[in-house]
């Protein structure tokens, strides 16, 4: 049991560790930020603290010491310096070795840490003896739900003569939790009749606080005899979100209006605020104060929604593996019946196997969909990286990312983490240029490099943009030349000649530093992508910059695809990349002259005759058809004999004999337990092209 | 704390700085009525103001309420002192809109405080 609990902290502290480097990366960013500041010291709290429990002593008091530090910047009496980021960075790592447990304990780096830490301490902090209680077993208090209150408060008009002042009273209440205050202003009189030294004001107050009413009653405690004071739950916290009361039942459940007139306005349909502001039925002091009251709700509605939502529960990911290739079976086997049930004829069986293709479909939804993880997941590992290799380059650089929550499947997320890492390495060594080399350019002397992923209908894009001195054409070009894959006469466009460099064993690269520049780079980055069906390409500027867009499918499991045949073969096109399918007539092929050309609404469309292709015997149709599909912006046919029909397709991945066979990417069952190969289309075209130039 | 200066014969500027608080609220109540009472367009303006509290913040919404009534204008002058900012924040008196006695539209809580 002992052990079990251990793997969970383990597997929690991880998660932790992640989140504490994201925020201090960007603390270093903006170091005054308390909200990062916040960040950090929960992870470190939550870390020695179930750290401490679950008897990970030692992390719980090394990390401590840190946390100690934090205390002191969240209180504002030290400053976050980039000192004190590089330590805290240090200190993330040890904790991370103490937790996998690898290698031998490296005591006298724990204790450099913790020396240099307590040097950056402020003087005063050490005289004062500064230092935090010791690790609590866990932090259990104001564990309560969070309730919201609605407290109306007039203070007696001689407050100020108490001594007590209502915006320290305020001030008070605003440490308890979510706070937001609206002065209800009207009691207010002219300057003329003004007591200046008498408190005209009364308040609404609004405050989300787990810490309960008695809490908020001792604030009171001492103004409470002479004031007038209502504190309400206006929101128990037991409510799943949504939508909270309108303006006008807040304002009647107050008393500020009456229900008939409510209804009378109502009746006109105006915007309510504006209909009693019109009136003059409440004052706009009111109408404000509720409209806050109901910003303020939904906003803790929403809060808990998504507390809520990130409840969940730990599996280990071979079982969702699992699940997903069960309900692969499972799709084949649906497929199955219902072709089954077609032949049969049998309404029974019929309504019988539509259903289950019904749920099937769901499940499938519901399996690949619990595979999939914000990209986010492999982006905040970046900062980190692009971090310590700008520094080891001498290179300023920042990283932008943009579209964290984009969602991929989590296999293809995890063969992504490495070719993305070279592309960024490759940003940093090779586009980016030194600081100085930037500023004799007229730019910025910090070089950007963007991160952004997308969704773009079945695909995401992911795009790695750095604004550095972009691709040398010349030298690719001499370089292409040099290695025979270019005629020295040949002009190709920009896009074709970049896409050269992913070849092996081309770098253009002088030196050779330890991170790029073996010509190893771009073609393993290449043969990555493509292994997940995806493409990349690259587009580059002179002096500008870089910009490299990968694309790739949602998923690996199951596509959605069209069915085709040539003689008695089945084969599947992935319909992401079919735009239509139209006939290929005798006549047709006459007319092209012995090119393998169709016109399409006016339009030339080269084709492949995947009979011929493929060395299929026997003889074509009279009407055959052409899949036009598109890649890459420009339009190409593969023509087959029969189109079926959409299908959605397991990939069953080829075995090691098959798998250099161009143009195939995998195989699926059918319905019938035939075997239909799933061509891979951008691999024929290119081939194809090949084949022209030779 | 305070000077005053005629920028012309109906325009008076005052000039705040000092402890804006309980402790000084009769005499800053005096100015303030003083100045409506003088011109019919009243600038308030700040200079190394230490302290403010919610007696001052009613003061200026009582002015302002005067100088609408009498069809005057009173406006804050930038820059405001961060401690006022955070005094009209933390009472609560920052407004999209102006109340109901707010005929001209020139509520003074509804721009400038962040």
């Amino acid at each position: 049991m002992k052990d079990k609990n251990q793997e969970a902290y383990r597997e929690e502290a991880q998660e932790l560790l992640a989140e504490l480097e994201e925020s201090l990366l960007a603390l270093e960013q903006s170091p005054e930020d308390d909200g990062l500041i916040g960040r950090v010291f929960r992870a470190l709290h939550t870390i020695k603290g179930s750290g401490a429990m679950f008897g990970f002593e030692d992390i719980a008091s090394f990390t401590h010491e840190v946390e100690t530090v934090f205390d002191l910047v969240r209180d504002g009496k030290m400053a976050v310096t980039r000192e004190l980021v590089d330590l805290s960075l240090a200190a993330r790592d040890e904790i991370r070795a103490m937790l996998d447990g690898s290698g031998p304990e490296e005591a006298p780096t724990k204790q450099e840490i913790i020396a240099a830490l307590r040097a950056l301490l402020p003087q005063a902090a050490i005289e004062a003896g500064f230092v935090l209680p010791p690790p609590p077993p866990q932090d259990n208090s104001g564990a309560g739900a969070a309730v919201t209150y609605r407290i109306r408060f007039r203070p007696a008009a001689d407050i100020f003569l108490t001594g007590a002042t209502p915006l320290h009273l305020l001030n008070e209440l605003r440490q308890l939790g979510d706070f937001n205050v609206v002065a209800q202003t009207e009691a207010i009189p002219l300057l003329a009749d003004i007591n200046p030294e008498h408190c005209h004001t009364s308040w609404d107050i609004f405050l989300t606080t787990s810490r309960g009413f008695d809490a908020i009653a001792d604030v009171f405690i001492f103004v409470a005899d002479d004031s007038e004071l209502d504190i309400q739950v206006i929101d128990d916290g037991s409510e799943a979100g949504g939508d909270y009361k309108r303006l006008g039942e807040i304002l009647v459940e107050r008393g500020d209006l009456d229900v008939d007139s409510l209804n009378r306005l109502l009746a006109q349909r105006q915007l309510i605020g504006e209909a009693l502001i019109g009136t003059g039925l409440v004052g706009g002091d009111q109408v404000h104060s509720a409209l806050v009251e109901q910003r303020h709700v939904r906003a803790a509605q929403k809060k808990r929604l998504e507390t809520e939502a990130s409840a969940s529960i730990r599996v280990p990911s071979a079982k969702l593996d699992q699940l997903v290739d069960l309900v692969g079976e499972l799709v084949t086997v649906q497929a199955r019946l219902s072709q089954t049930a077609i032949n049969f004829q049998d309404p029974q069986l019929l309504a019988i196997a539509e259903e289950v293709e019904r749920l099937t479909g769901d499940l499938r939804d519901n399996a690949l969909n619990i595979r999939m993880l914000p990209i986010g997941t492999i982006f905040s590992k970046f900062q980190r990286l692009v971090r310590d290799l700008a520094a080891e380059l001498g290179r300023d650089v920042d990283l932008i990312t943009a579209g964290a929550e984009t969602e991929l499947d989590k296999t293809v997320l995890e063969r992504l983490n490495d070719p993305l890492v070279h592309l960024l390495r490759n940003s940093i060594d090779h586009g980016i240029e030194p600081p100085e080399a930037r500023l004799q350019a007229g730019k910025p002397k910090r070089g950007r490099i963007s991160l952004t992923a997308s969704h773009s209908g079945a695909q995401v894009l992911i795009r790695v943009h750095d604004d550095g001195g972009g691709l040398d054409r010349e030298a690719i070009r001499a370089k292409a030349v040099d290695l025979g894959c270019l005629a020295p006469d040949v002009e190709i466009p920009d896009k074709e000649l970049f896409s050269l460099i992913m070849s092996p064993g081309f770098s253009t690269a002088k030196e050779i530093t330890n991170v790029s520049g073996r010509g190893v780079g771009m073609d393993v980055v290449k043969k990555a992508i493509e292994a997940l069906r995806g493409t990349i390409e690259i587009d580059s500027q002179k002096g500008a910059g870089t910009t490299i867009t990968i694309k790739l499918p949602l998923t690996l499991a199951i596509i959605e695809g069209l069915l085709v045949t040539i003689e008695n073969d089945y084969f599947v096109v992935p319909l992401s990349v079919v735009t239509e399918c139209v006939e290929l007539t005798r006549a047709d092929v006459a007319r092209a002259n012995g090119h393998k050309i169709a016109r399409v609404r006016n339009e030339i469309v080269p084709y492949i005759h995947l009979r011929e292709r493929f060395d299929i015997e026997g003889h074509p149709p009279a009407i055959e058809q052409i899949v036009i599909t598109e890649m890459n912006g420009s339009r190409v046919g593969l023509v087959v004999d029969q189109v079926i029909g959409e299908q959605q397709t397991v990939i069953k991945s080829l075995s090691r004999v098959y798998r250099s066979v161009a143009g195939i990417s995998g195989a699926t069952l059918l319905g019938d337990g035939t075997v239909a190969l799933i061509l891979d289309a951008p691999q024929l075209v290119q081939g194809q092209a090949a084949e022209l130039a030779n | 704390m305070k000077n005053k200066k005629k920028a012309s014969p109906n325009h008076e500027v005052l000039k705040f700085a000092g402890d804006l608080t309980i402790d000084n609220a009769q005499e800053l109540h005096r100015v303030l009525l003083a100045a409506l009472d003088n011109a019919t367009e009243i600038s308030l303006t700040f200079a190394e103001v230490t302290a403010v509290d919610l007696s001052f913040v009613q003061l200026l919404c009582a002015a302002h309420r005067t100088a609408v009534r009498a069809d005057k204008t009173l406006k804050l002058a930038d820059p405001r002192p961060e401690v006022l900012k955070a005094a009209v924040r933390e009472t609560g008196f920052i407004r999209e809109r102006g109340c109901n006695l707010d005929s001209q539209g020139s509520c003074l809580w509804k721009e400038g405080w962040e």
